[in-house]
């Protein structure tokens, strides 16, 4: 069938077709697409889209005629016997004023309007609950740092919980390469960068709240190039009702017990896990205080909290669902399943020693003075999962 | 030669070698001075790395074919689309305007050369030597991984802390700056030829469009690559010697380098589609046998556009958080830069409207420019709204929008331009029949690959990943983009066969084939060393045009019975009484010695650094002593 | 090296003269006239000293950006150490290298108007006080460097460390590139190869020696005069 227009020399239309096309994927974009910016949950990115999409049918409009309008002329004035020596126009000034000031009046509508929503975002809501955002190589750390006059911070990774209909006021920041912060169905993005902090508005859609869980889901991915596994770099938004996000949030304020600290701890001794991840309650000194008053040591911050794995649904940068199996593998060869090794290596505490091995989220099969055994990944990992709260 | 002009030559100081006399056969080729047959290695070498860069685009397209693929590494789909952006920008786009630059002006002025043509000569193998530079790094295993942009922290922090895996960012770094250099003579070279060269009567305004575009992007070039060459240059330094320009621990700031970056990067965006402009401008009014409508307000838009593309920057930076201040300002300088394009479009189409318009390929590419870059305007439109912009920033819709304005743009009047200059530069004519097939496989192949580019990238699709889950619907539409990638690749192959098999049939093209207006067209094809046996006299715009046609009371064009279509075949001289510089070895040598140094910046070598400096010297003394023509001249 | 390298086109072109590498034009015709009445080779170091000031301009204004950040990052407690650029300086001693690449510019003046008189000894004079005077303040720059280095500033030294020496470093280069140029026009004078008739290739030099002092008068204001808060 394109060929057949090609054929008549009418390219042009394939256009049309195409850009009506564009309108039919946005239309029935009533798919499963949580990480479309075509289907808004949340206040911000209903604004985004609405004046996204009035201003693209301007844009058609436009793009269109202009497409059928050299179509027309290469057709209409095809040079045949008789027209070989057109009149010769020099130009039109009052047609030339006219395109001039036209899409200048169009585009001062479009200033209007953008401008007036530029103010509208970069505003901080009233009584927003906090949340700060770090970007790490690859995965995502949040600290709740303000919910409710609560000062006790909450630190967890990649899974970010908001409670419908409230504004979220999310600081975003970072203590290594340049990141962006995207959940399209909830808000734009931003970039997180060493030594500023941005900030994005959230307010999810209190209509959220008449949908099953399932469907409060939404996922996002870090969307400014950050080396090598940017692509893997991807997060979850979860939209909760209040009493959901209340038991959440306490639920992640509780540590571990003392027989599951004194079990893991037979690990850490071996692996070192705590050298990189915060484990409530397994941590020395005062840390724990420091982690709820949010004056978090580095160290700890290397790798996600793994106080509350259980209670997530997915690990690595949210790329792989959180199952047993899927646990097993990662504790027993992270970097077979990742495209470079997790974590950065500055951050490794052995690797100026050790460069072989102590790379971020090290293969443990391979750990120096005591291999790793497929079935002890699979116990510790079975035993990561028992730590549920909720 | 009279006698004062050879005591002159005799007093120059002995040469190192006798300056090279061959101006025919292919050993000519790496001594030429001719600004000609330098625009055709221009041209030829681009092509090369346009096929380098297609390629792994194409590498792309397979490894993005399905959810989770595995055809490529991460490490390596990171290497292949930062080179990809990279040989597209500096190897393949600027160069290609240079390339009709080179060829056209000197011949659209009326002028024998350009104004420093070893200094031309010189740009070249910079720009030649710096791409294979940029190349050889696969073979180092350190191919540059952090993106065409090379966003600090993650290309400036020291190899040692390991954020980008290999010495990638130092080729990058020093390449860049290699090319840059070669840009910048370049740039230098054209404003003086364009001032100072033109021939009796061609005043500035009387100059054709092409040239007044070239203008533009030898001004922009010369203001827009200083700021990069500092910030690479400082992205070098914080990699190697640990300054910390970029080090936010230290007090550094990320964004200075974005800020520098994109100041160059936005008038870059100019650099690279002005030619097209040019070019078009010149192809339509030729195939409509109109004049080029508002011609003056073509030439003010691009002035304007220049201009403004200097307050634009920003807006590739909306989402680093400079506030809404800063984002209104550069918002509205965003949608200020529209109205002088769009005064261009409808120039355009003016110009082709009531016309006697002749479809040939070249005005076949000319149309798709206008409506191609209409498109990839209208989406760059929709990027000045800041706050959209938040959900469409780094996705594929900006992919979609930028290769629909630098390569609907770009290369479709690229290839108008190649169809239309061919007989010009070689005498013979591309088939129109297979020039047809190009045309349309990369309409239809450039439209698959890049339309459903835009949907995707608002369905979430991030740019720069080397892999996508399922189940976001994003499969079908990027399968069509892989497909219609293919397409291109195919029509781009369509185009070589077309050279070699014109090549071979030599479909001989007279002096005027398409009945031209500018100057070019009065002198024979392909065009001999000295351009113009005299110089000619100016006195309009689109001069040989008026030499060729009046119009008569009511603007209907009248053939004057004495048109000069076949101008410079009277000519019975054979030009050899015209003295023309010689060849040159020098400026090869010159430029040779930079890859060398290049090399030892980025393995910190400093012996090697020091030789090719001593290379870069020892050219440069030869090149200044030798005399202005071989002593076998005399 | 960058930086040399960058210099190296405009130096070509200067040494090239308009009659060389301009005789592409119209080979037959030497003393052509341009367009707009400037030379080719005036107009291009005109051209390349605009993209220069681009150049400086970008390290400058980083220098800018950064001025006193090392200090009120040690007050915030971000960094140890923080050099106090006010408590490094010996302020007459760079006025007196500054004072003396002034002076250069004078004698290069000089030197340019003695070849436009013929009197070619005196342009020798001139164009090697210039040179030497160059040198001078290339000879303070490396003590001010080595100074500074043993009071412990280095390149990752802060921003401050940073900033300052690579953009006073490229200028230096800069000034040696000019001391080289110099040195290249009083040896051709010596083989009597520099007469009137060449004056503009010194004139050249010329200019590109003037932007450089007047690059360092811009860098001496922001960097040394202007006072840093406490």
């Amino acid at each position: 069938m394109l060929q057949a227009k090609m054929r008549r020399g009418r390219p042009m239309k394939l256009k049309a077709l195409l850009v009506l096309g564009v309108v039919a994927a946005a239309g029935c974009g009533a798919s499963t697409n949580t990480q479309s910016t075509f289907e808004p949950h949340g206040k911000i990115a209903r604004d985004d889209k609405n004046i996204f999409m009035g201003f693209f049918w301007v844009a058609a409009v436009i793009g269109v005629l202009i497409c059928l309008a050299v179509v027309f002329a290469a057709i209409r004035f095809r040079e045949r016997p008789g027209n070989e020596n057109p009149k010769q126009i020099h130009g039109h000034t009052q047609l030339e004023i006219a395109w001039t000031i036209l899409p200048a009046l169009i585009l001062t509508v479009m200033g209007v309007f953008t401008v007036s929503m530029i103010w509208d975002q970069a505003a901080k809501p009233a009584g927003a609950m906090e949340i700060t955002v770090t970007g790490k190589q690859w995965w995502w750390q949040f600290q709740y740092t303000k919910v409710d006059g609560q000062t006790k911070q909450v630190v967890t990774a990649n899974e970010l919980h908001i409670p419908a209909g409230k504004p979220i006021w999310l600081t975003l920041k970072s203590d290594n390469v340049n990141h962006s912060f995207w959940i399209p169905a909830l808000a734009g993005k931003k970039d997180n960068i060493d030594g500023h902090l941005n900030n994005i508005q959230m307010i999810a859609d209190i209509d959220l709240l008449k949908q099953p869980e399932s469907k409060r889901w939404f996922d996002g991915q870090c969307a400014q190039y950050c080396g090598l596994s940017h692509a893997d770099m991807r997060v979850k938004a979860k939209v909760d009702t209040d009493d959901e996000f209340k038991t959440w949030y306490a639920s992640q304020l509780t540590s571990w017990t003392s027989d599951a600290v004194a079990k893991f701890k037979k690990w850490d001794d071996i692996y070192t896990c705590s050298s990189c991840h915060y484990i409530q309650g397994l941590a020395k000194d005062n840390t724990d205080a420091k982690v709820q008053s949010g004056e978090a040591p580095v160290p700890i911050n290397r790798g996600p909290n793994l106080t509350h794995l259980a209670d997530r649904t997915s690990f690595a940068g949210a790329k792989y669902a959180l199952t047993l199996d899927n646990l097993t593998q990662w504790i027993y060869d992270a970097q077979a399943h990742s495209a470079g090794e997790f974590g950065k290596p500055m951050e490794c505490p052995n690797y100026q020693k050790d460069k072989v091995l102590c790379v971020g989220m090290p293969a443990f099969k391979d750990w120096p003075g005591h291999k790793m055994t497929m079935a002890e990944a699979k116990e510790i990992a079975q035993f990561l999962l028992d730590q549920k709260s909720t | 030669m009279t006698t004062v002009e050879h005591s002159a030559v005799i007093a120059q100081p002995r040469p190192l070698l006798a300056r090279p006399t061959k101006t025919s056969g292919w050993t000519s080729w790496f001594t030429t001075i001719d600004h000609k047959k330098i625009g055709i290695m221009y041209g030829a070498t681009a092509l090369i790395f346009l096929v380098a860069g297609g390629i792994e685009a194409l590498l792309i397209r397979l490894q993005l074919w399905r959810p989770n693929g595995t055809i490529l590494t991460a490490a390596t789909y990171n290497q292949l689309f930062t080179m990809h952006g990279t040989t597209m920008v500096f190897l393949v786009g600027m160069p290609l305007a240079v390339a009709f630059g080179n060829f056209l002006v000197p011949l659209m002025i009326g002028a024998r050369d350009v104004a420093f043509p070893r200094i031309n000569m010189l740009g070249y193998w910079v720009f030649l030597f710096g791409g294979i530079f940029l190349y050889s790094s696969f073979l180092f295993g350190s191919a540059p991984n952090g993106g065409w942009f090379g966003y600090t922290p993650l290309t400036s922090t020291p190899l040692a802390h390991g954020f980008l895996p290999s010495r990638g960012p130092d080729f990058w770094a020093v390449g860049l700056i290699m090319l840059g250099i070669g840009s910048v003579t370049s740039g230098v070279n054209f404003i003086v030829t364009i001032l100072n060269m033109r021939a009796p009567g061609m005043t500035l305004l009387r100059m054709p469009v092409f040239v007044w575009m070239t203008f533009i992007i030898a001004m922009l070039t010369l203001f827009a690559l200083p700021p990069v060459t500092a910030a690479l240059i400082q992205v070098y330094m914080d990699r190697n010697f640990g300054t910390n320009f970029f080090n936010a621990a230290q007090g550094g700031d990320p964004l200075l380098y974005q800020h520098l970056f994109w100041l160059f990067g936005h008038p870059e965006v100019y650099i690279l589609i002005l030619p097209g402009m040019g070019i078009v401008s010149e192809t339509l009014p030729v195939f409509s046998r109109k004049p080029l409508f508002g011609a003056r307000v073509v030439v003010m838009s691009g002035i304007a556009i220049g201009f403004v593309g200097w307050g634009v920057w920003v807006h590739h930076m909306y989402a680093t958080g400079l506030g809404p201040a800063t984002t209104t300002g550069f918002g509205i300088a965003t949608m200020a830069i529209a109205v002088p394009t769009g005064v261009k479009i409808f120039n355009w189409l003016g110009t082709v409207w009531g016309g006697a318009v002749r479809l040939t390929t070249s005005m076949l590419f000319s149309l798709g420019f206008i409506a191609m870059f209409t498109l990839g305007g209208l989406s760059g439109v929709m990027h000045s709204i800041v706050p959209s912009n938040a959900q469409q920033h780094d996705t594929y819709f900006v992919v979609a929008h930028f290769h629909y304005v630098l390569f609907g743009g770009l290369v479709f009047a690229i290839f108008s331009g190649f169809y239309y200059w061919w007989p010009k530069a070689f005498g013979h004519f591309l088939s129109e029949k297979m020039g047809k097939i190009n045309f349309w496989l990369l309409f239809i192949g450039f439209n698959l690959t890049f339309f459903p580019m835009h949907i995707v990238g608002l369905q979430g699709m991030p740019r720069r990943t080397y892999t996508y889950g399922a189940g976001h619907g994003w499969e079908l539409l990027n399968q069509m983009e892989t497909v219609g990638a293919f397409i291109i690749a195919l029509s781009v192959l369509v185009f070589f066969v077309n050279v070699i098999a014109s090549r071979i049939r030599n479909d001989v093209a007279p002096a005027d084939p398409w009945d031209g207006r500018t100057l070019e067209w009065s002198i024979p094809s392909p065009v001999p060393a000295y351009n113009f046996l005299e110089i000619p006299e100016v006195h309009e715009f689109d001069d040989f045009w008026h030499k060729k046609y009046t119009e008569d009371e009511e603007g209907r064009l009248v053939r004057l019975p004495s048109g000069g279509s076949d101008a410079g075949q009277h000519e019975v001289s054979d030009g050899s009484h015209i003295h023309l510089p010689s060849p040159s070895y020098w400026p090869m040598v010159f430029a040779l010695g930079l890859p060398i140094s290049g090399y030892g910046f980025v393995f910190k070598n400093w012996l090697l650094v020091g030789v090719g400096v001593a290379v870069l010297m020892f050219g440069l003394t030869a090149w200044l002593i030798e005399p202005d023509t071989a002593h076998e001249d005399h | 090296m960058t930086a040399v390298a960058e210099e190296a086109p405009a130096l070509g072109a200067g040494h090239d003269g308009g009659g060389h590498d301009g005789a592409g034009h119209d080979g037959s015709d030497h003393g052509h006239t341009t367009n707009t009445g400037v030379s080719n080779t005036k107009l291009a170091i005109w051209a390349f000293l605009s993209s220069e000031c681009l150049f400086f301009g970008s390290f400058i204004a980083s220098y800018l950006l950064y001025r006193g950040r090392d200090t009120n990052f040690q007050k915030a407690g971000l960094i140890k150490t923080a050099f106090k650029p006010q408590e490094l300086f010996n302020i007459p001693f760079t006025s007196a290298t500054s004072f003396i690449l002034l002076m250069s510019s004078l004698t290069m003046v000089l030197a340019l108007a003695a070849l436009q008189r013929g009197d070619e000894r005196r342009f020798r004079i001139w164009i090697a006080s210039t040179a030497l005077f160059g040198l001078t303040f290339i000879s303070g720059q490396v003590f001010e460097f080595t100074e500074f280095y043993q009071k412990g500033l280095r390149l990752s030294s802060g921003t401050f460390g940073s900033t300052f020496f690579v953009m006073t470093g490229l200028h230096g280069a800069h000034v040696t590139v000019g001391i080289f140029w110099l040195l290249s026009l009083y040896q051709r004078s010596l083989q009597g190869k520099l007469g009137p008739e060449k004056a503009e290739a010194v004139e050249v030099a010329g200019l590109y020696w003037h932007f450089v002092d007047i690059v360092w008068i811009l860098i001496f204001t922001v960097v040394y005069l202007v006072p840093y808060h406490k």
